[in-house]
């Protein structure tokens, strides 16, 4: 009773003074009461028929009177709604208010009682509190997730807001309340600007106090290090309960089983969100086709995995999900994270091209199985590279790799990964400090080490770049051994004639050290990777090959290759299958070099998308969880995934600040920090008032009493 | 009395019906006077009734010559003597009566105009009078079509204003008229001590009694709404209603109860009871109700 009468006549007595007016209307009705007096022959007649209803005429003068009851109730509408009841909340505080509403996955939690979602529950909140407003306040909408969006900006036109809240819908993206709060910060206070010069906020007009509620269940990372300023006081109205469970799937991809390279198998790890231990069964199905379950049980606030394996499963889609009576057993929040979805793409092998002048090695090297599984190697000689055909087909991104060996690309980089045998990229060093030396290395102790330094000089032929330096046996001293590119690579144990120091630019590393410097190094390069191995494994001079490195005597030269195709070229391939997060952008890469891309997305949407200067396809269409599929002419050429994978998220338990004990009233816990600021929770801010219904009501019934007052209707 | 007040007693054409009825009297009354009934007396008259022997000091125009002739014995022939009737009209003024349109007491005059000129004509004594008559003050006793101007001008005179009750109206009646025949009652019988005391007097005379229950439509069926203070026209008594449908309901259920009770009453006491309203006309109620209930003819 309280709750519903909050805010309403303070003074007890006051209920009194309300609970008498009935009775004061009784009592006028009696004094009211005057009859017209109508002569008659005889009341003996009347006297008869009323005999029995003077027994307890009080009463019965009161009895079959609609007018009085219809009074009586007139005035009970009045007084309730005089009373102003309403549920238990907070009023709407302040001129100006900044609603910010959290529509991210853990929203569709259906964890709240007589709504479908949190997000539901946030919405109907947010509205009743905009049907509180009055003309001269101002509220804006704003909607966030990982992003932060104004759904309508500062107006008192109600409906403008009410709609704004509509058309919130659900995401299936993470929550950062930070890009919310910058949002409100910078609209709470328009009179704010920052001075170029100092970099500093100067207010030049004095910011309004603004109200922000924020409609959360709290599944954020803490807030630091930000000032509310003008955004006071605030609300956090915690959605959700601290008992809500959720089971979910937080890991879903697909690999090559290392033993058996042609067999796939499927990792999935479900996590337990829920208070006690979980059994569930994750069933697998490829294409809509059942593969596999597996029963997996999960100790409260654990994961656990399960892999099945793949038996020849080459391409489509494969998708994972909880079994429902388990789901249903123990009342699941969240339905998003109950599926998970994986793409498992045609193993293509790769496109890598060998530049050479007749590098016998190298080629024997390139020309394993084991490589071949990785990419087709296509061996060019570097007259080649002044060709056209060439030039265009390395501009438009074509390689996943291309193999420089004592030779470099004539005027630009191509757009592929690059390694480099004895010669540098003519921008390997424009960003970096030429080297002070512009003396002629000195000469090797081999004669072929002497010769070797001719082909490196040509890319830079027409910019002024420095020249690189030369030495002459050097000793392996250090490797980075942290790079994929040298994992199981073990050098030292073989001579190089000379080689080239490469030092990286700007953002590079240094792969192999020598005692006069770096010989192996790698650089990124515009979404691009640079290897650059100073020295040659052989070279050619008067028509003969000779050997400058002994490298391909060891072990470890084929690992290091095996390593630069796994890193360079397997890492596009392996990208695809990888899966992705909602919302996020992604690089999508085709062999064709298509103009234009079709995705389509799991509402079977299909989006075109053009191909950028790096041929590549930026799609950012993600937002839904499920498979796209890349379509080439028609064709579907490759797919992704995209997934939640978010145990933020997928924790739906309310998250609020405060001690851990789940015991513990709401009220006293569920608030949040920002800043130093600790922001107040309320668990039921809208305040449902219900008196401008009572007051209708209580105006129908005015004019039933006029009616019947006019009709004379009795009863 | 001007004739448009005759004619709204007696209406031409009324009265052309009325000449063709003549009052029955289900009891054998003696007369006063020689008349076109039969009575219980023998006497002279032209209708044969019995024969006796003949006793010192009968008349001897009496004695049937022709009997003697054949028998030699002295019989005297009886005849039927042919009398006047006692036709009584009392008409309840009070108050009470003097309502509806046209009212009661109007309705009433009609109804004892009607039935006094049917008397006058057949050369049956009628007597008019109101209840609150005084038993000194006797209603003029008429006879005769000529007298039937006296009998309007007598009912003229009654007015709604004798605030007296049934009983001692009818009582100072019995008093006043000793004689016995018909009388017709006309009263609405609205009286709070109850009709019964009245009716029992006319009993007693073992007269032929006809209670003519008159009451208005208005009564019947009342047209009234909302809260009311009912003033009562006789006794000043009140009555506070608040009129609902269950109420007009339960007031018709009263009344229905009251006329069933008061001719269950005379019915059981061998009157004749007659409930009829001020919108039924005259001439109907002459021509049906009373030829049905056998006091005209």
């Amino acid at each position: 009773m309280t709750s519903l009468f909050r805010n309403a006549l303070e003074p007890l007595w006051l209920w009194g003074l309300m609970a008498l007016l009935p009775l004061a209307v009784l009592a006028l009705y009696f004094l009211k009461l005057k009859r017209d007096p109508v002569e008659v022959p005889s009341t003996y007649l009347w006297k008869k028929s009323i005999e029995d209803l003077h027994v307890n005429s009080l009463w019965q003068k009161l009895r079959r009177s609609l007018l009085l009851f219809l009074q009586l109730l007139l005035l009970a509408l009045a007084i309730l709604a005089l009373l102003r009841p309403g549920w238990e909340g907070q009023e709407l505080q302040g001129q100006r208010m900044i609603f910010a509403i959290d529509n991210s996955a853990s929203m569709g939690s259906a964890d709240v009682k007589d709504a479908e979602s949190r997000l539901a529950e946030a919405k109907k909140q947010t509205i009743a509190l905009i049907e509180q407003m009055q003309s001269d306040m101002a509220a804006m909408v704003i909607s966030f997730n990982n992003e932060a969006r104004v759904m309508q900006g500062f107006t008192s036109n109600r409906r403008k807001l009410r709609e704004a809240v509509e058309k919130i819908e659900l995401t299936s993206r993470p929550t950062n309340l930070l890009g919310a709060l910058q949002l409100a910060d910078g609209l709470a206070n328009p009179g704010q600007v920052i001075e170029p010069e100092s970099n500093v906020a100067i207010d030049i007009s004095d910011g309004e106090k603004t109200t922000l509620y924020i409609f959360s269940d709290g599944r954020f990372s803490e807030v630091k290090g930000f000032s509310l300023g003008n955004l006071q006081p605030q609300f956090f109205v915690p959605l959700g309960t601290r008992e809500a469970n959720n089971l979910a799937i937080t890991a879903f991809s697909t690999r090559r089983s290392e033993s058996r390279p042609d067999e796939r198998q499927a990792f999935i790890q479900v996590s337990n969100f829920s208070t006690d231990e979980q059994t569930s069964v994750v069933e697998l199905s490829h294409n809509g086709t059942f593969l596999d379950a597996q029963e997996v049980t999960v100790p409260s606030g654990e994961a656990r995995g399960v892999t099945f394996a793949l038996a020849g499963v080459e391409s489509g889609k494969l998708e994972a999900k909880l079994s429902s009576t388990a789901l249903k057993a123990m009342s699941d929040a969240l339905a998003i994270d109950n599926k998970a979805y994986a793409a498992v793409n045609d193993t293509s092998a790769g496109r890598v091209l060998l530049v050479t002048p007749g590098n016998k090695v190298l080629m024997t090297a390139l020309s394993t199985e084991r490589i071949k599984r990785y990419a087709d190697v296509e061996i060019a000689t570097p007259d080649t590279l002044k060709t056209k055909e060439h030039q265009e087909l390395a501009a438009s991104g074509a390689y996943d790799l291309i193999i420089y060996d004592q030779c470099a690309p004539e005027e630009r980089m191509p757009r592929s990964n690059t390694l480099f045998f004895g010669s540098v990229p003519p921008t390997w060093y424009a960003s970096t400090k030429a080297p002070a030396a512009e003396e002629e290395s000195p000469p090797a102790e081999t004669d072929a080490a002497a010769e070797s330094t001719e082909p490196a000089p040509e890319a830079p032929a027409e910019q002024p770049t420095p020249t690189v330096e030369r030495v002459a046996l050097p000793a392996i001293i250090d490797q980075s051994r942290e790079h994929p590119l040298m994992a199981y690579v073990e050098l030292g144990d073989f001579r190089i004639n000379g080689s080239n120091i490469v030092p990286p630019p700007k953002g590079g590393q240094v792969l192999v050290e020598s005692t006069q410097g770096p010989l192996v190094s790698i650089a990124p390069r515009e979404g691009f990777e640079d290897a650059v191995i100073g020295f040659e494994l052989t070279v050619n001079k008067d028509g003969s090959e000779y050997i400058n490195a002994d490298w391909y005597r060891r072990y470890s030269f084929p690992t290091f290759l095996l390593n630069a195709f796994g890193y360079f070229v397997n890492q596009g391939q392996e990208g695809s299958d990888r899966t992705n997060l909602p919302g996020q952008a992604l690089a999508l890469r085709t062999k064709s070099l298509a103009e234009k891309l079709t995705v389509k997305g799991p509402d079977n949407r299909e989006t075109v998308v053009e191909r950028n200067a790096d041929g590549s396809y930026l799609f950012h269409d993600t937002e839904q969880p499920g498979y796209y599929e890349i379509l080439d002419a028609g064709k579907v050429e490759s797919r992704f995934a995209v997934n939640l994978f978010d145990g933020q998220e997928s924790n739906v338990k309310l998250a609020v600040m405060g001690d851990d004990d789940a015991t513990d009233n709401i009220e006293s816990v569920a608030s949040l920090q920002i800043g130093h600021v600790e922001v107040k929770g309320t668990q039921q801010p809208a305040r449902k008032e219900i008196w401008r219904p009572l007051l209708l009501l209580a105006i129908i019934l005015l004019l039933v009493e006029w009616y019947i007052y006019n009709r004379r209707v009795y009863l | 009395m001007s004739t448009g007040e005759l004619q709204s007693l007696l209406e031409p054409e009324l009265m052309n019906q009325l000449e063709r009825m003549e009052l029955v009297s289900r009891k054998i009354f003696r007369g006063r006077m020689k008349g076109e009934r039969r009575s219980k007396r023998k006497g002279q008259s032209v209708e044969f009734a019995d024969f006796r022997n003949y006793v010192a000091g009968d008349d001897l125009r009496m004695l049937d010559w022709n009997l003697y002739a054949r028998l030699d014995k002295l019989i005297v022939k009886l005849f039927l003597e042919e009398e006047d009737l006692h036709f009584f009209t009392l008409i309840d003024a009070s108050p009470s009566m003097g309502f509806g349109d046209p009212s009661k007491l109007q309705y009433a005059k009609q109804l004892a105009a009607a039935l006094g000129f049917i008397g006058l004509i057949r050369s049956d004594r009628v007597v008019i009078e109101s209840l609150g008559q005084s038993a000194q003050k006797r209603g003029p006793v008429l006879r005769g079509r000529r007298s039937v101007w006296r009998m309007l001008d007598t009912l003229a005179e009654i007015e709604p204003d004798q605030n007296i009750s049934l009983a001692d109206g009818v009582k100072r009646f019995c008093l006043r008229n000793p004689g016995k025949g018909i009388i017709v009652l006309i009263t609405d019988l609205m009286d709070k001590q109850g009709y019964e005391s009245a009716l029992r007097y006319l009993v007693a005379r073992q007269m032929d009694v006809y209670v003519m229950h008159v009451l208005s439509q208005e009564e019947i069926d009342p047209d009234v709404k909302g809260d009311l203070k009912l003033v009562d026209c006789e006794d000043q008594d009140e009555a506070e209603i608040t009129v609902s449908a269950p109420l007009l309901a339960r007031y018709k259920k009263t009344l229905d109860a009251f006329t069933r009770g008061a001719q269950d009453y005379c019915s059981r006491r061998g009157m004749n009871y007659l409930l009829a309203h001020n919108r039924l006309p005259v001439k109907d109620l002459m021509s049906n109700y009373l030829r049905k209930r056998g006091l005209v003819r």
